[in-house]
């Protein structure tokens, strides 16, 4: 199986999410590897470079699933207002409900969806690491 | 499954029977159940009684029915078994399996509950031995038991390894004290000789460098080598006299002669013994085979006679086969003893006549070799070529020549009688002496061509390489001497030429003009490399004389060499060291003050700086302790390595003690070396004495490195045990929680739509809480296995279903109202599940280890329990049944897709349920990327944003 186009472009979001953090606060963190410019010169990611970047992600997407269904079991469709920023929007697009209706089901489909993204991640962590011999 | 785990379950179904119902057994532990309820126990246990001694009668039969069919491993296998269940061990109390069952079924019908559960925990862990035993495997406690004794050697290992450490660390510290005053200064002024030394060296190259001398230098040494060559190609052309060839091949005709007299004489005689020998066989006519034997032998040597007279028309062989023949055919022809008589006195008669002409044959090469000798002392003359071979002709037929003499000794050696040496021999020698003469004058003129040719040709290529280094190095004057490199390649073209036409007179001639015109470029090329400018003379003098200041400075230091703390020894290395240094120095200054030598000055530079930095190696290890109390210091170190020693043999008996698989390290040598160390603390060599501590040391420490391979090995078949057991522990589990499962479907369909259910439901409810309850206490110490070896996922799955069991225990009996359910059902589903995950997980990680050791892989150092991936694969399963559900609660309630609804509580709370739910595996997600190291996202805390997760 290869990199999804979205695990990519996750991974990259992270990244880029990542490089801005370490400008705006030089010498708190140390910036992730690989660098952003080797990502944006087009290299291609080693296998270690690219686990790393998928297990981010896999956690990102485990909180924002967290902060959703907390939401959810509490009623709370706040969020669902500004779905520009929050990109939920975005997560609808792809989700088998197709018409969002503001209601608490799309904060769970969302989640769904924002899930089904982590088990291909993870399915694609485990294939690396079957490639490169790892246990 | 897999072969090994597949052996295993067959065996372990033998005792299947007795461990499955140990469980159930403890329910004996439920004080308050009736005396009917105890006495069904108390059965049940006497019931395990009489299977035990029908195991015991089967593996008795079993062990002689192998030991019959020669099957001698499995057979000694079940005897151990066997031992094992006679065995009284003290943590049973002394007693007998089957002394146990018989107690545990007693405490059981008395209610003395806890003893009979204390009982049966001790009759599980004899029949997991007795398991372990039929198996041929260590048990974990075994392993774990090997292991910490590993882990106490080490330790101590260690322990020692750092008082070695300390112990020379100290015993440097005392060398440093030990240096008095005298040895301190006389460091100090090799310390500053060698920087001296350094500088001037410095300075001596720089100097080679910038005057271009260092350009030359190596075209110096191949005209050296080229005039040496030369000066020997004119000492050879001298001795080479090839108008003495024919002389020397004049000596052969002689030495022939009398080589060919010689072998006729040998022949005559050997005709002569064998005719005698016959004659005596021919007296002793009785013995009819040993006549058979001379005729026979007589026809043979007539034969080889007859055969060499036509070769050679030697007459003496012609006249030797015609007496040889005609005494055997007298011989044959003989019947009386008048007949052998006559036989036997013609055959002396031969004989006689044929000694004669050996004896004329002997006379004859005598004569030959007289004339050889006469002719070769003639032209001897040690001085040529060919005189030197016909010096050798004459001694060697004069008996008096090297090879002779040697030939005497091997002659002896081999037993042959001494004396005289065989004339025969001398003969050879002489021809031998002759032909080698005649092939060295032959090739000598073919190696003087070309070895004039070939230095004629690295003459020229000489002087081009002159030039062009000269102008590189922008150096004048060498052109003389690439002038008279042209003249000696000319002279060595005409000295080719003279030994090509064998004219050892004008080769010599023109050998000798070439070694003076290559002596004469090397004077120039000298002259050109010294023609320095006068300031770069002038710092070439002072460098010169400062190089022989120094000289003269160390010839002191050398003076006070014994003057320091150090031993005679010691003291004596550094005395010749600094002498070494001396005469370096020396060679350095003066060729320092020879123009254009400053490479050569700068080599023995070198070598005086090597000298000195060996001096001063030696000045500070030699130091020995001077003072009463730094004597005291030397032995009390002894005295601690002495310690050391004592410990580090103990340690040795107890690793060769040890039952290991794998031999023991080997200790000697670290106990030898610290023999040493304590002897040399002892005589005050402190260097010597850190030497062997170090080796010490290194010793211990590569002893500890193969401790922890064997280590790594225990811990591998440690986790391979503990793997196995939790995968027969989680099968036994499931089995059970199967059979529980089924029960309450039964019950529930049995209590109808009754809320209130019959008494003998309750008993049966009860029964399956109990069995559900014993399950969770397998599983919660399932779960502490894992946890201790630090597999979180698995951990957690298993903390799960520890607490789901707890749950439905707790919902099945009477304090949860005895419910049966499909609450109760779908949460016992859940339990299955899980352990269907962790029974695969399992049996996939043990096929996964036997495939590699299938395939000779060694595991990586240090391995976890349970792989990573397998952990992850955990994780996506948790993950994916969160989602299961969440898609599940979207299809069946379409309420929530309404915004304006209000929703059920209940509802809420069971999305709040799967929230927590998705939030453990966020969290146990992030503790899982944390412990393989990966670095987490930034702007994200570890442990995964709870944000009202918490709450």
């Amino acid at each position: 199986m290869k990199c999804s186009p979205r695990s990519t472009l996750a991974a990259l979001a992270v990244l880029l999410a990542t490089a801005g953090g370490a400008g705006a606060q030089e010498g708190e963190r140390p910036p992730i590897k690989p660098d952003l410019d080797m990502l944006m010169g087009g290299s291609q990611l080693s296998p270690q470079e690219e686990m790393i970047l998928l297990f981010q992600a896999i956690e990102q997407r485990l909180g924002t699933m967290v902060v959703m269904l907390f939401d959810a079991s509490a009623g709370d469709t706040s969020k669902l207002a500004d779905v520009g920023q929050s990109g939920i929007d975005e997560l609808l697009a792809q989700s088998s409900n197709a018409e969002p209706t503001g209601g608490v089901a799309d904060l769970l489909a969302a989640s769904e969806v924002e899930g089904r993204q982590v088990l291909e991640d993870i399915d694609r962590i485990i294939e690396i690491a079957a490639q490169n011999g790892g246990t | 499954m897999s072969v090994h785990l597949a052996r295993r379950r067959t065996i372990a179904a033998l005792l299947f029977g007795i461990a499955a119902a140990l469980p159930l057994s403890s329910a004996a532990r439920a004080q308050d159940e009736s005396s009917r309820e105890q006495a069904a126990l108390a059965d049940e246990q006497a019931l395990l009684r009489r299977q035990l001694r029908r195991l015991r009668d089967t593996m008795s039969a079993l062990a002689d029915r192998f030991e019959a069919d020669k099957r001698v491993n499995a057979a000694k296998l079940l005897r151990l078994g066997l031992e094992h269940l006679d065995e009284r061990s003290a943590e049973q109390d002394a007693r007998t399996l089957d002394e146990l069952m018989d107690t545990s079924k007693e405490d059981i019908r008395s209610g003395r509950t806890h003893n009979a559960l204390e009982n049966q925990e001790h009759i599980v862990k004899s029949l997991e031995r007795l398991l372990d035993i039929l198996m041929d495997r260590q048990g974990l406690e075994n392993l774990e038991a090997e292991l910490a004794e590993l882990r106490e050697l080490k330790a101590a290992l260690s322990e020692l390894a750092d008082e070695e450490r300390a112990l020379r660390e100290d015993t440097e510290s005392l060398r440093e004290d030990s240096a008095g005053p005298a040895q301190k200064d006389l460091q100090a002024a090799i310390a500053e000789a060698v920087e001296r030394q350094r500088e001037l060296l410095a300075d001596t190259e720089r100097d080679a460098r910038e005057s271009g001398v260092l350009d030359l230098e190596p075209l110096r040494q191949r005209l050296e080598e080229l005039l040496a060559q030369e000066r020997l190609a004119s000492e050879i052309f001298a001795r080479w006299t090839p108008e003495q060839i024919p002389a020397l091949e004049a000596l052969r005709s002689p030495l022939e002669r009398a080589r060919a007299d010689e072998a006729r004489s040998a022949r005559l005689e050997a005709a002569a013994e064998e005719l005698e020998r016959a004659a005596e066989a021919a007296d002793r006519a009785s013995d009819a085979p040993e006549l058979e034997r001379a005729v026979e032998a007589l026809e043979r040597a007539a034969e080889r006679e007859r055969r060499h007279a036509r070769t050679s028309e030697d007459p003496a062989a012609e006249r030797a086969a015609e007496a040889l023949a005609e005494t055997a055919e007298a011989m044959a022809g003989a019947e009386s003893t008048g007949d052998f008589a006559a036989a036997a006195a013609e055959a002396r008669r031969e004989a006689q006549a044929l000694r004669e002409g050996a004896s004329e044959a002997r006379g004859a090469a005598s004569e030959a070799r007289d004339e050889a000798a006469r002719s070769a002392g003639e032209m001897a003359d040690p001085s040529t070529t060919a005189g030197s071979a016909a010096r050798r002709v004459a001694e060697l037929l004069a008996g008096g020549a090297d090879r002779t003499a040697n030939r005497i000794a091997e002659r002896a050696a081999e037993g042959a009688p001494e004396g005289e040496p065989d004339p025969r021999e001398r003969t050879r020698e002489a021809l031998a002496a002759v032909d080698e003469g005649l092939d060295a004058e032959a090739r000598m003129g073919e190696a003087l061509e070309a070895s004039q040719v070939e230095g004629g040709r690295e003459a020229r290529e000489l002087a081009r390489d002159l030039a062009a280094a000269a102008e590189r190095a922008e150096i004048g004057g060498t052109e003389p001497s690439g002038e008279a490199l042209e003249r000696a390649a000319e002279a060595m073209e005409r000295a080719a030429g003279a030994a090509r036409k064998e004219d050892a007179g004008a080769g010599e001639q023109a050998s000798r003009e070439a070694t003076e015109a290559l002596h004469q470029a090397l004077e120039a090329l000298n002259q050109a490399m010294g023609a320095a400018s006068p300031e770069r003379r002038a710092a070439a003098e002072a460098r010169a004389a400062a190089q022989g200041e120094l000289a003269s400075d160390t010839g002191d230091m050398g003076a006070r060499s014994h003057e320091g703390s150090m031993g005679e020894e010691a003291g004596q290395a550094l005395a010749e060291a600094l002498e070494r240094a001396q005469e370096a120095m020396q060679r350095a200054a003066g060729l320092l003050s020879q123009p254009g030598r400053e490479s050569q000055a700068a080599s023995s530079q070198r070598e005086a700086l090597s000298a000195l930095k060996q001096a001063q190696r030696t000045a500070e290890q030699g130091v020995e302790p001077q003072t009463p109390e730094q004597r005291a210091r030397a032995e009390e170190l002894a005295q601690r390595q002495a310690e050391l020693r004592e410990a580090l043999l103990e340690l040795a008996r107890r690793l060769e003690e040890r039952d290991s698989p794998v031999p023991p390290p080997n200790l000697d040598q670290a106990a030898q070396s610290a023999q040493s160390a304590e002897e040399s603390l002892s005589a005050g060599d402190l260097d010597q004495a850190e030497r062997e501590e170090e080796r010490t040391e290194q010793e211990i420490r590569d002893a500890l490195d193969q401790l922890e391979e064997e280590e790594e090995q225990y811990q591998r078949l440690r986790q391979e045990e503990l793997l196995f057991r939790m995968a027969e522990e989680v099968d036994a589990m499931l089995e059970m929680l199967r059979e529980q499962m089924a029960a309450t479907k039964e019950v529930h369909l049995s209590r109808g739509v009754s809320a209130r259910p019959s008494r003998s439901d309750r008993i049966r409810l009860r029964n399956i809480s109990r069995a559900v309850a014993t399950i969770a206490q397998r599983a919660g110490k399932v779960r502490e296995a894992i946890e201790a070896e630090g597999v979180l996922v698995f951990t957690e799955v298993m903390h799960n279903v520890q607490t789901d069991l707890d749950r439905i225990a707790r919902d099945m009996g009477e304090s949860g109202g005895y419910q049966s359910g499909d609450r109760v059902q779908a949460l016992q589903e859940d339990v299955e599940t899980s352990l269907v995950w962790l029974q695969e997980a399992l049996q996939n990680e043990i096929d996964r280890r036997q495939e590699q050791q299938q395939q000779g892989d060694g595991p990586p150092p240090d391995p976890p329990l349970v792989p990573d991936v397998a952990e992850l694969k955990i994780l996506r399963q948790l993950e994916l049944e969160v989602l299961q559900r969440l898609e599940q609660m979207l299809q069946l309630h379409p309420e929530l897709a309404d915004p304006e609804a209000g929703l059920d509580p209940l509802l809420l709370e069971d999305i709040s349920r799967l929230a927590y739910m998705h939030n453990r595996v966020a969290e146990l997600f992030t503790a899982f990327r944390e412990k393989i190291g990966v670095p987490g996202p930034d702007g994200q805390p570890p442990g995964g944003d709870a944000d009202g997760g918490e709450e």
